[in-house]
């Protein structure tokens, strides 16, 4: 249970972030707790005002039962994932897009509660207010509003809970919510992700409880006097028993804590290769099966962006080929995550740039990064090789960061490299990977080295990268050398006039241990492939993914192919 | 080393606008027709949470429900901790439940049927409630024990009630399942996730998740048919009288 409490030190104290440079943890906390709040609050309130008056509108004049009562089975089916996904597509990232998607979210269990409240008013008391001369507004506001008020509060405390869950999903529309901690995993680390959780969590029970004192306290007096007295009581005693009961069920439960892993799918590419294992080869360059291999377990992973979700599939198909038996742990996260998952054993390798482990593993400072790529190779596997980490030979592609505006930014502010920026970092936004703000070839750098002061930091996903700048919400993007929709967009990316980005080859981590156990043919297999995996190749590899839509493991499959490596 | 014998084809693009269509994240009809099958095993997956989750839910809560029905004091507090379960956000409980029983699908099936419990526990408890009392008194006459009477006269006639919760926890935990690729046990969730930006890719794997809640409801119906013929015998008799 100790990873409990580390999770609970990460909400009570701040502490550095994983490779330092931010602050995480402890007070840092609370900006994100306060858009989690306002967020929940104002999509909330809106729904009330959209939902409550209409049903009792509807529920007054008797009309539409089908519409309040099927509404409330449509909404519970819309996954909510698939309601922000949609408004994400549709209507591009940011508060008020996330705040539409939630107030869709809210408004049927209100509108169905409020409709059935209003028509459960007793009948008796409404003809007897219409018999007393009341206006049908004032039956509305005085009778059955009443009367309705328990069932009003029983659909706002459906909601509310509703939405403080789905708002732990808005840091995927770039809205930075208590849920950040728990899908920007990496910069925060487990304690955090944990601790993240267990807020929520709280907050969710917080406000279940807030309303349902609530609803307790407008029940008009007239209904209140028929409950009976001991309701109070068992309410107290049946939410200790409840609370007892869940600690028992978690002690129990971490007793018999088991660590199953659910392994992901393998690669095609093992058939394949059996099937040409029996054939003559001719040509050198193709990928020949050793059965002697097949002892061999290997798991390739990778980080969560598109490059590295085909470099993994290549690497793990290849491996296959040869006859290695293969395992993909692809979208592990960012490097601190797939670095630690390597560390721990849970993957054997994964491609990683030679600038990104010179950065945030061995925080080398900017003004002794090598410019040579060999140089920064020779760098990072001797670094690594301390750790019992083997850094492979090096792809001959390079794939940096890079400072990306639009066209039309460039041309106003007259743009062309990142220094230009000093004059108008003020008034800009900036959009990064949630881990940019710990990275000194990112935000940190851009600070540091630049000494830019932007205007707002958002963290968004890594597939948002291009989509905030074409919606206009992000002024700066941080974004990809090999990244096919640069060219699409037209984007502008901003000359490194001082030095900040370091070399970026790829190079496949393995771990020594595996190493030794595989045999010759790992290395050699991996030397082979990397032979084609050339600038244009990345940029056209990634294009079939991000602009054609294929699957990494498709396009990986299609590079073998296409270049010769397995028939 | 030798040179390359064959090399990564470049291809041509801009041209054609279907292509043009997938490349700008748009609506692409076309693309959808031909990646179909992309969805097939992440489908599955979503079934699979979804059935297994509801269905280990139900022996759940039934089970807590038949004790209950005896003795009436356990109803408030099976409802407090089943009612706890469901208020804490399901991507929270993804997580904390990671430290204990890791990664995969079983971590993702546990959150899931805590999800189901409040609501089926709550209908099967108000379907044995809701049971004539005339019912219960001639089998009680006619010499039936507790057990008989359990499965031959309150069960069958409980079914509406409890069809309606499962029709609740069925198209509520289809909904939840969205976000399990989170305790990495995939499903449909995985897909919306893996291309959030491109509106084919996010429309067609809600609506298939749509799709689902819609056929898991129409078969629990038809099921509530098949288990209840005397209801429609009576509504053929009301009307053909």
């Amino acid at each position: 249970m100790s990873q409990f409490g580390d999770a609970i030190d990460f909400i009570l104290h701040t502490r550095e972030a994983r490779s330092g440079g931010a602050e995480v943890g402890g007070a840092e906390l609370l900006p994100m707790l306060w858009t989690h709040l306002e967020l929940t609050g104002v999509s909330i309130g809106i729904a009330t005002l959209v939902a409550v008056p209409l049903a009792l509108w509807l529920g007054h004049i008797g009309r539409g039962e089908l519409l309040a009562t099927s509404l409330a089975n449509v909404g519970r089916a819309v996954p909510s994932l698939a309601l922000i996904a949609f408004f994400v597509a549709y209507l591009g990232v940011g508060f008020t897009n996330v705040t539409l998607a939630l107030v869709l979210l809210a408004i049927p269990p209100i509108l169905t509660n409020t409709y059935v409240g209003v028509r459960q008013a007793d009948r008796d008391a409404v003809d007897a207010a219409r018999g007393m001369g009341m206006t049908g507004v004032q039956i509305v506001r005085r009778v059955e509003l009443p009367l309705a008020l328990p069932l009003i509060f029983g659909g706002v405390r459906t909601s509310v809970v509703n939405v403080i869950a789905t708002a732990t999903i808005a840091p995927l529309a770039g809205v930075v919510t208590l849920g950040d901690p728990i899908i920007a995993g990496g910069v925060y680390g487990e304690d955090g992700r944990l601790g993240a959780a267990i807020l929520v969590a709280l907050l969710a029970v917080a406000a279940e409880v807030v309303f349902a004192l609530a609803q307790r306290a407008v029940v008009p007096r007239g209904i209140r006097l028929t409950q009976s007295p001991h309701r109070r009581h068992r309410t107290m005693r049946r939410t200790i028993l409840a609370l007892l009961a869940l600690l028992v069920l978690g002690v129990v439960a971490s007793g018999c804590g088991s660590d199953d892993e659910e392994g992901s799918t393998g690669t095609a590419a093992a058939s394949t290769a059996a099937a040409t294992a029996t054939q003559e080869q001719a040509a050198s360059d193709v990928i020949q099966s050793n059965p002697d291999n097949a002892s061999t377990k290997v798991v390739v992973g990778s980080k969560n962006f598109t490059e590295q979700k085909i470099l993994g599939e290549i690497y793990a198909q290849a491996l296959a080929a040869a006859g290695y038996t293969v395992d993909t742990e692809l979208n592990l996260g960012d490097e601190k995550t797939a670095l630690k998952a390597l560390e721990d054993g849970q993957i054997d390798a994964y491609p990683e740039y030679t600038g990104t482990a010179l950065l945030s593993f061995f925080d080398v400072p900017t003004d002794e990064l090598p410019k040579d790529p060999a140089a920064a190779f020779e760098q990072v596997k001797a670094d690594f090789e301390e750790d019992g980490i083997v850094a492979l030979p090096p792809t001959p592609f390079t794939s940096s960061n890079e400072v990306a505006v639009t066209r039309e930014t460039a041309d106003r502010l007259g743009l062309t490299k990142i220094s230009d920026l000093e004059d108008h970092a003020g008034d800009l936004v900036l959009y990064g990977t949630p881990e940019c703000r710990q990275r000194l070839d990112c935000l940190l750098g851009l600070e540091q080295v630049y000494g830019l002061t932007f205007k707002k930091f958002v963290p968004v996903d890594p597939a948002l990268r291009h989509e905030v700048l074409e919606s206009g919400d992000a002024d700066v993007s941080i974004v990809f050398t090999t990244d096919p929709q640069i060219e699409r967009n037209d984007e502008v990316l901003l000359e490194d006039d001082k030095g900040m980005f370091p070399p970026y080859n790829s190079t496949l981590l393995v771990k020594q241990s595996l190493l030794d156990q595989a045999g010759p043919d790992f290395q050699a297999t991996v030397e082979l492939v990397n032979r084609g995996l050339t600038d244009e190749a990345l940029q056209e590899l990634n294009a079939r993914v991000d602009l054609d839509k294929q699957t990494p493991e498709e396009v990986a499959k299609a590079y073998l192919q296409e270049s010769g490596f397995v028939e | 080393m030798t040179a390359l014998v064959a090399q990564l084809q470049i291809q041509d693009r801009g041209s054609g606008s279907e292509q043009s269509c997938v490349a700008n994240d748009g609506f692409c009809p076309g693309w959808i027709v031909d990646n179909l099958d992309r969805y097939l095993h992440p489908l599955w997956q979503h079934v699979y949470l979804s059935v297994i989750a509801v269905a280990c839910g139900f022996v759940i809560a039934f089970a807590l429900a038949v004790l209950a029905h005896r003795r009436r004091w356990l109803v408030g507090p099976i409802v407090g901790v089943t009612g706890v379960l469901y208020t804490l956000p399901s991507i929270a409980v993804f997580f904390l439940l990671q430290p204990i029983t890791g990664r995969g699908a079983l971590t993702a099936l546990i959150a899931l049927t805590a999800y189901t419990l409040l609501i089926l526990f709550r209908n099967i408890v108000a379907g044995f409630d809701n049971v004539p009392s005339d019912a219960v008194d001639a089998a009680r006459g006619m010499g039936f024990t507790d057990r008989q009477m359990l499965w031959r006269v309150e069960l069958p006639l409980a079914v509406p009630e409890i069809v309606a919760g499962l029709r609740i926890a069925a198209t509520t935990t289809v909904g939840l399942a969205t976000l399990a690729f989170f305790a990495g046990a995939g499903g449909l969730g995985g897909e919306i996730f893996a291309q959030i930006t491109f509106k084919s890719n996010v429309v067609v794997a809600g609506l298939l998740c749509l799709a689902l809640a819609i056929a898991l409801d129409v078969l629990l119906l038809l099921g509530q048919r098949l288990l209840t013929p005397w209801r429609r015998a009576g509504i053929a008799e009301a009307i053909t009288r």
